[in-house]
Formats: structure tokens, sequence, C-alpha cells
């Protein structure tokens, strides 16, 4: 066996360890609660599976959870918005949902309105093949949103 | 226990890329600078439109696309050079059989048989024809090793069955089906047979007549060719009733606007231009193996295989997309599978490529164009680690190493 290797920085950027935690404990994943919206989402490229569930009162998000096959940039995605998105009105989520996936798509290194609470995201960023894998969980929330 | 690939320098792509381990051959193998050597010269000095012009340069070309046709024939064991159609690759291929051959044999009573096994590409022309004509798709069965169970298949067939289209290796597997057994059954009850050979024409051995199929396909790309250039072969009796289901220049004789009259043989089913450079270099991949010689490359990657099933076996986080995949069954006569499909226990499978890719090492994660195969196997997704002549042992070793890494870090407690 060959001696093993560090990792490198940037795979350690990605993984990080904000992102780890989310992935190895996810906020909201299979949360029971009593849900007004949701809706699947898929990666059809990759096989990335998720269900994003949500519940709102008088136009405020008081739940937030999902379940779910998928990759643990995914995972930690939809950890993040669980947790960040909790109180917000839906109005206000929507922008927040264009906002992090015009940043994650972004080709410039300049994110002065991007929630620091969600800069971990922005690691997808230097692998493209990925993007779509932290971006899906926010896609399927916009979704839900829309089909209410 | 040494590995060392004597023909890695052979590939340009280990001096660009120094630490490149690549694993993922089954989608497409890496080119020999000899194979794009011979493109190269014959774009820049040899180059004209074949079949069509009144001029030597032209004249030449034409000759190199019907040796070349000769070539692939005698690589196949196919008898006659006009059982040979030049194709874009295995997708095309079976398109072309399903719409110039099988369509206008179907009725809403007939049925169409694959195996559970079978990649998209053998598996979508199937399934519109039988939307678009009523008829029905039946799927046979893998056994617990991963093989298509042969009596399962054959339970499946009746007086209505029209076709039996199945893998000779499935690209997630690897394990080499019975196909000679499958297709002498077909032969005996005028059921029509395609065996889609993309995975094991890089086995070499291939000898369409002994399988007694009416239709094989491959691709060049997986034989060390250049992509956008594949081959069909259909039995001498089958080519002369198909119809092209595409047409244009090259496929006729006689054309007034009321009607037209197609060739006979290969060229009816090779409209618009033949893609020379692409023949070209398939030819040349073929004469590299050959020179090599099967014998060598076969014990080589044999070997190699072993050493990788043996690896990954001992790694106890791993899991074969089949549980006994990594056995070796009585079946398996004609070659040892050169990939392997497995899932790392509670790691994501891209997650699995990603991390792998940080350490320059290219595998295959996600269903890998075989989406029935995984939701039959229970899962949705899984690795895929393919072998080519350019790897060797330490190959496998960085592999491992990084399987256990990448565990390590992302395994959910």
């Amino acid at each position: 066996m060959v001696e093993s290797q560090q990792l490198t920085n940037d795979t350690a950027m990605l993984y990080q360890q904000a992102l780890l935690n989310h992935h190895k404990s996810p906020v909201g994943y299979e949360l029971k609660f009593d849900v007004s919206l949701s809706a699947d989402g898929v990666n059809a490229a990759c096989g990335d599976e998720i269900v994003i569930q949500v519940q709102v009162n008088k136009g405020i998000i008081t739940a937030l959870g999902f379940s779910g096959d998928s990759c643990a940039i995914c995972r930690a995605s939809a950890s993040m918005m669980c947790q960040y998105l909790i109180n917000y009105s839906l109005a206000k989520t929507q922008v927040t949902i264009d906002n992090v996936i015009n940043n994650i798509n972004s080709v410039n290194d300049h994110h002065a309105n991007f929630e620091p609470e969600l800069q971990p995201l922005l690691a997808v960023r230097k692998f493209p093949i990925r993007k779509q894998c932290a971006i899906l969980p926010w896609n399927t929330l916009a979704l839900a949103i829309s089909a209410s | 226990m040494a590995i060392v690939s004597p023909w890695k320098q052979d590939f340009p792509v280990f001096t660009t890329y120094q630490e490149l381990c690549y694993l993922d051959s089954a989608a497409t193998c890496l080119t020999p600078k000899r194979v794009a050597d011979a493109m190269h010269y014959y774009q820049c000095h040899l180059h004209a439109n074949s079949h069509k012009g009144l001029y030597q340069l032209s004249a030449n070309v034409t000759a190199q696309v019907e040796k070349a046709r000769e070539r692939i024939a005698e690589f196949i064991g196919a008898s006659d050079q006009n059982t040979i159609v030049f194709t874009s690759g295995t997708t095309e291929s079976i398109n072309l059989i399903a719409y110039s051959y099988i369509a206008s044999r179907l009725t809403s009573d007939s049925n169409i048989i694959i195996s559970a096994a079978e990649h998209h590409a053998n598996l979508l022309p199937w399934q519109r024809l039988c939307q678009q004509t009523g008829a029905s798709l039946r799927v046979a069965p893998l056994d617990q090793y991963g093989v298509i169970d042969i009596a399962q298949l054959k339970a499946l067939v009746d007086s209505h069955t029209a076709l039996i289209s199945i893998s000779h290796s499935s690209n997630v597997i690897g394990k080499i089906n019975p196909v000679q057994n499958i297709c002498q059954f077909g032969r005996q009850r005028n059921i029509i047979t395609v065996i889609d050979g993309a995975q094991a024409v890089c086995h070499g051995g291939i000898n369409v007549e002994a399988i007694g199929c009416d239709f094989y396909v491959f691709s060049g790309h997986k034989i060390y060719g250049p992509t956008g250039c594949g081959v069909l072969y259909c039995r001498i009796n089958v080519i002369d009733q198909m119809q092209p289901y595409q047409v244009g220049g090259g496929v006729i004789d006689n054309v007034t606007y009321e009607s037209s009259r197609y060739l006979s043989g290969p060229l009816k089913l090779e409209a618009g231009s033949h893609n020379v450079i692409g023949i070209i270099g398939l030819v040349e991949a073929i004469n590299y193996l050959d020179d090599i010689g099967w014998p060598d490359i076969t014990h080589y990657l044999k070997t190699l295989s072993g050493y990788m099933q043996k690896s990954l076996s001992q790694l106890n986080v791993i899991k074969p997309v089949v549980p006994n995949s990594f056995i070796t069954t009585h079946l398996d006569t004609q070659a040892t599978p050169y990939l392997t499909s497995f899932q790392l226990d509670k790691v994501h499978s891209h997650d699995v490529a990603s991390m792998l890719d940080s350490k320059n090492i290219a595998v295959r994660a996600g269903h890998h164009c075989a989406q029935p195969l995984h939701k039959a196997l229970g899962i949705n997704t899984s690795v895929r680690v393919s072998l080519g002549l350019y790897n060797e042992r330490s190959d496998i070793d960085r592999l491992i190493d990084g399987l256990a890494q990448t565990h390590k870090l992302l395994l959910i407690e």
C-alpha cells in the first residue's frame, strides 16, 4: 500500500469543516412536522435526489426539512438552507434563493452582499461539476414555493 | 508482485498529466500516439472525400475505407467485409438496427427481450419502438453473479418474440455474458439477435460468426481509437433486407424527383461523407493492439484485474453492486472483467469521485447510463473503476489508499 497523501488545499477547501459538519449532522434532515409545501428535486446528470418540505404560517417559514439520497455537497447545502431560512418570509426567501444561486454561479470573487453564514457554499465555485449539487436544494425550495 | 505497464509510454497524455491515474477506460480509452499520428498524417497528407471523387486522391481514400472494412471484418471474425457498416458508435449502430430493420417487423403482438444490465443505448431505442408499435419490452434478470440468467431469459421467449438484444459485457458489472448460447437459441426460433459489444471488444477474440448473432455493435473509442467512429456488423443475408433510415448522398445508384433506388451492401447505410479520419484511427488502434499481441494484453489485464478485485475485496468498506461480482463463475470462460462497480459504505459516489479527482485519480461515478440496472440493484449510483493498457499496480494502490481516506473523512456515523 502506498503512503497516505495529505489532502490537497482545494479538496480541504471544498470539504471544509463547516460543510463537513453540516454533512455529518445535517439540520432539518428527515425532520417531522406538518407540511405546507413540498417539492422533489433531481439532478438527472448525477443522480442526486432530494425532497424539500416547508411549513408556512402567515407567509413565514416556521419549519424546513429535507430527505433523499444525495452527495455531501447537496446535503450540506440543504442543511445550511434549513438552518438559515427559518422565520424568513416567502418573499425574502425567494430573494435569498436567487442570491445564493447567483453567487454560486458567479465568475467573479466579489460577494459583498452574500450572507456570511452561507459563505462555505462558495467553496464549490472552484469545482464547476459540483455547483449543481449545491444549488439543487435551493432550486427545489423555489419549486415548492412557486407551486404554492 | 510487480505489475508495471510496458505500454504506458505509448500514451502521450501521461507526459502532459504525469500524475494522472486514469481508471475510466470503460467510458473511453486514452489514445496511443501512433493512433493520433496516423490520423494527423491522413488529415494533412491524404484527405479527400471517399467514394465520390473521380480523381486519384479520392480513389485512394475510397480504397482505404474499403480496406478498413476488410480489416475490421477480420478483427471480429466476419468472413465478408460487406457485413461491416461504419457508424458514429454503438448508439447510432443500435438506432440504425432499430429503424432500418426491426421497426418494420414489429406488430402490437410482438415482444423484444433485453437484459436488466443494458445501458441506455441498448434500452431506449427498443423502449421507443415498443411505444410506437404497441409491442412489449421484456427484461431478463441477472443471476447472483451479475451474469444474464439464461434460463430466465429463455423463459421470456414465446412465438411473438421478434428480437433479443443484450450486452456482451455490462458496462456496470463487467462480467461476460453467454451470448453464443443465447444467439443459438434465438437462431433456432428465427429470433433476431443483437449483441452490444461496447465493453467486450477490448477483450479481443470477438468472433461474430461463432457467436451466431445477427448484429454486433461497438465503438472505436473503447479500443483506443477515436470517438465518432463505430462499427455495425450485420449478417450478410440481413443487410440485404435493411432499409436506410438516414438517406442522402452516397446511398443511391439512381435518383429522380419521383423515386430513388438504393445501393446494396453497407454503403446504403452510410449516408453522407464517411468519417475517414475516424476510420483511419480505428484501424490503427486495432493494428496497435494486434502488434502488442492479444495473449500479452489478456494476460496483463487479467493479472491487473485480479489484483484490483482482490484489493477492493480486502477493503471492508467496499460494497460491490452485485454482492458476488468479485467471484469468478463457470460462465466466465472468455475473459476476466476489466471493470468493476461498487459503493463506498455510507459515502455518496460523487463525493468519492471528487475526492479521488483531487488526487488525480479518474473514476466514473453516477449511474453510468444504466439507471434501470441501478434501480434493479437497489441503489441510485455507484463508483466504477475500469482498466486499460496504461494501468499498473501503483494505480490500484493509489485508488485503494484514496478510497480509505475518503471513507475516513466523509463517513456518516
